[in-house]
């Protein structure tokens, strides 16, 4: 259809140039700016390993689980480990709590530790050599345990030559003599032993240092010496009759228990303790043949230092508690016939125990177990706790470097804690060992968390945006629940709230276009992981406060 | 697309990279009117012909020869913006460009009370439009006078005193679905995934098409600019603004149902317009909100 125009040609209205918004900079208008900060998630500070539970959370919620190995790697070598033993300390401030349920982050751990153990490459690293050396630093380990095997392993991805000695016949330590195999399936701990050699750490079980060695004999060929024995020793009960066949303590029965030395257990068994060894082994000798057992603990239930999953698989193994009661004596001629007991009166941590007087009871049993705590089990050989890796490192005559890790430091602690320790002494000695700067940050262990970075709070979340949930079982679609709190995992959300388009998408991250931002501040609002705040930021040009 | 992150996929829906409007324009911080054209833009692309009457659009498109968004833009006079559309739409057929969609943007004064004739009008005669009212409750642009779309209880710089409206907000919705037009929708922009949805599924349909999009406005209900996309999502939650849909008049859906009901003094807790309310007017204003959303429930067949 032909439009009406002068001589039939197509009539044009003449164009006007118009030029995009983009000049006016109503950047200037902004009293606040949006900072990005990141800040501690909850799981990260309760931590004992502090894993960055969010930075691999991430990677899993996309279902690489190459990359979340590779972040996991640098804070915790044996997430299939900590995936079946660890206690969840994460577990309890999870900002998802507040929401709906807490995430499961154990399983996502132990799914991203399975994953590794099923596609294991070889990747052993080039040796180094050592500081004013033309040969890799020797390095020798001592105790098989969670954070001997850690060191172990980040000592050989830095490039050292790595031997680990063992007394008992299995290596893995206190996870193997310690931990049930209900807790840690026997499977995965040799699967995880089995890469730690592939990587070309020499593992020696059943030598004893001060048997087979001297120490300073091993000192002489060594660069390095680490001493990660362990709290492996019980303390002796202290009370009549302790010496008596059938006591034991609760370190050295695990063992024979999991070392499969076959341990007669029948009848009566009596725990004596609340730590998580007495929980333990009162549960591996429910398991194990005895008729009844029972754990008498000198405070209230609330009190016992175990872990609350610990008691509860305990009690379902038939574990009878009574609290409130101390051991006074043990009888019997031969063997241990029977224990008596006072009561006391209910107390907490710290405070002083008071016997009732004339209240007490009296338990016929044929064994008793003890869980009163333990002890280093290097002792006089070096003053463990004053070579803590936190302070200096102890040199021997011969030039050989001396560091201690994990419970032979701390004390007996668990399993998350001895890998932290294995991992600090690791990047402790990397400092001794080799000129800094000469490794690559990929093959470090994470540093530990500076003090004093703010702890993300529930109420600078903003959960909205989650649908609630409960937790799911699959692995990736559980970390997909993951608010990730405190680190920017680029989920776009500020970009997409932006009214002034003042947010970009560059380069893999989100940036500010701050000529046009005007500080509303629907960003810091809506960030789901908190990582935005407000600022009043000073811009040249602008004067604020000024009289 | 490789470079949409996750959560952008799952919470915010496939949302496209590609922006058709500019930083730069003149939208007071936090508005919500400039947030809902920007998802808009998205579905609408640079396909469009966009008709703005007098409202604050007029303002945030640019002064000549400034221009914010990526497509035609025309601004007309306040009543005149369905009837400028509809000429628009028969212009364009008549060249033979049937693809160009024209958009009417008009705020709730040019859609309640000074456009509704010509709203009516084009609706009647099914004229083949898309026509979208971002409604922030009052003439924002030229400072909080009241307008039909003043919700009861809001306070207005041209109300009588004690200040505080008396009568409800026009339900622009069962206007629009007594006219019988293909289809119309209620959006917010809260929730972008649904916004988007609604313009494209506008797209697809021939005729007369109105969607109502509540834009929260932090100047004039007195929130804080920060809670602008928060109260867009609590309005929807306290079934304030429901979200649905409704197709020839007749067959509502709603598209968002809220899990638990939200307290509808968290919404208002939030708008000092609503703060010299009391208890009884509250309880009076939630009373009206119940019985609309049983109402809209029924009427989409979830009771």
């Amino acid at each position: 259809m032909p439009l009406p125009g002068k001589n039939d040609t197509l009539y044009l209205p003449p164009v006007i140039e118009t030029i995009p918004t983009l000049v006016n900079k109503t950047g200037l208008w902004r009293f606040l700016t949006p900072v990005r900060k990141d800040k501690l998630s909850p799981c990260r500070a309760l931590c004992p390993l502090e894993s960055g539970i969010p930075l691999w959370m991430e990677k899993v919620k996309k279902g690489n689980w190459k990359q979340a190995w590779q972040v996991m790697e640098r804070f915790n070598p044996f997430p299939a480990l900590t995936g079946y033993a660890c206690y969840q300390f994460c577990r309890s401030e999870c900002s998802r709590g507040k929401w709906d349920e807490a995430l499961n982050i154990r399983e996502i751990e132990k799914a991203v530790g399975l994953w590794r153990q099923e596609n294991y490459r070889l990747d052993r690293v080039e040796k180094r050599p050592a500081r004013g050396k033309n040969h890799p630093p020797r390095v020798v380990v001592i105790g098989s345990g969670p954070a001997g095997l850690s060191s172990a392993y980040y000592l050989s991805r830095m490039g050292a030559e790595v031997t680990v000695l063992e007394k008992e016949p299995a290596a893995g330590g206190l996870l193997a003599t310690g931990i049930p195999g209900y807790r840690l399936p026997r499977m995965v701990l040799e699967k995880e032993l089995t890469i730690l050699q592939d990587e070309g750490i020499i593992i020696k079980t059943g030598v004893e240092v001060g048997k087979d060695f001297l120490l300073n004999d091993l000192a002489a060929n060594c660069e390095a010496l680490l001493l990660a024995v362990g709290a492996g020793r019980d303390r002796r009960l202290h009370v009549p009759g302790d010496n008596l066949p059938g006591v034991m303590g609760a370190i050295e029965f695990l063992k024979e228990i999991n070392l499969s030395r076959g341990a007669n257990v029948s009848g009566t068994v009596v725990v004596v303790g609340g730590g998580n060894a007495a929980v333990d082994a009162a549960t591996a000798a429910a398991l194990s043949g005895a008729e009844e057992v029972f754990l008498v603990y000198r405070r209230s239930k609330e009190a016992m230092p175990a872990h609350p999953e610990e008691v509860q698989a305990a009690g379902e193994a038939g574990v009878q508690f009574l609290f409130n009661a101390v051991l006074d004596e043990i009888h019997g001629s031969l063997r241990v016939e029977k224990a008596s007991f006072s009561k006391v009166q209910p107390s907490q941590r710290g405070d002083e125990i008071r016997r009732i007087p004339g209240e007490g009871f009296t338990i016929e049993c044929q064994m008793i177990i003890a869980a009163t705590g333990q002890q280093g089990s290097l002792p006089g050989l070096v003053p463990l706790p004053e070579i803590a890796a936190g302070k200096d490192a102890a040199f021997l005559e011969t030039g050989c470097c001396l560091l201690a890790a994990g419970d032979a430091v701390t004390g007996p602690s668990n399993i998350a804690s001895a890998i932290f320790g294995g991992r600090r002494a690791a990047l402790k000695l990397a400092e001794i060992l080799w000129e800094t700067g000469d490794l690559e940050s990929s093959l470090l262990p994470a540093p530990a968390l500076k003090k004093g970075q703010g702890l993300v709070s529930f109420a600078s979340l903003n959960p909205s945006l989650y649908p609630q949930q409960r937790a799911l079982t699959h692995p990736q679609e559980e970390a997909a629940r993951c608010f990730g709190c405190g680190n920017c995992h680029n989920c776009g959300v500020c970009w997409a709230f932006c009214p002034d388009l003042a947010i970009e998408y560059r380069n893999g991250s989100y940036e500010f276009q701050l000529d046009y931002c005007k500080g509303c501040g629907i960003c810091a609002a809506e960030c789901p992981a908190g990582v935005l705040f407000m600022e009043e930021v000073h811009r040249p040009g602008t004067k604020i406060n000024e009289r | 697309m490789d470079n949409i992150p996750a959560i952008v996929e799952t919470l915010v829906g496939r949302f496209p990279q590609q922006e058709y409007m500019y930083g730069g324009h003149n939208a007071c911080p936090g508005c919500g009117a400039a947030l809902a054209v920007r998802y808009m833009m998205k579905a609408l692309q640079d396909k469009a012909v966009i008709v703005i009457p007098a409202s604050c659009w007029s303002i945030i498109s640019g002064v000549n020869p400034l221009r914010c968004l990526e497509t035609v833009v025309l601004h007309c006079p306040f009543p005149a913006a369905a009837a400028v559309g509809s000429g628009i739409k028969k212009g364009l057929e008549a060249v033979g460009d049937l693809h160009t969609h024209v958009v009417v943007l008009a705020g709730d004064g040019g859609t309640f009370d000074i456009g509704i004739q010509g709203l009516s009008g084009a609706a009647e005669r099914n004229e083949d439009i898309l026509f979208v009212c971002y409604d922030n409750e009052a003439y924002m642009n030229t400072g909080m006078q009241k307008s039909s779309a003043t919700p009861y209880g809001s306070v207005s710089t041209t109300t009588p005193p004690p200040r505080i409206k008396q009568n409800p907000k026009k339900d622009i919705m069962k206007i629009m679905a007594a006219h019988q037009i293909p289809y119309a929708a209620t959006a917010t922009i809260a929730f972008p995934e649904d916004l988007l949805a609604k313009v494209r599924r506008a797209m697809e349909v021939r005729g007369f098409r109105f969607l109502h999009i509540l834009t929260p406005c932090p100047q004039g209900w007195g929130s804080p600019v920060e809670k602008t996309v928060e109260l867009s999502r609590l309005a929807v939650q306290t079934c304030v603004f429901p979200l649905f849909e409704i197709e020839d008049g007749r067959r509502y859906r709603l598209t968002f149902c809220p899990d638990g009901p939200v307290p509808l003094e968290n919404y208002f807790r939030l708008q000092k317009r609503f703060s010299s309310l009391d208890r009884e007017q509250v309880e009076l204003a939630r009373e009206s909100v119940n019985y609309c959303w049983e109402e809209l429930r029924r009427k989409a067949s979830v009771l």
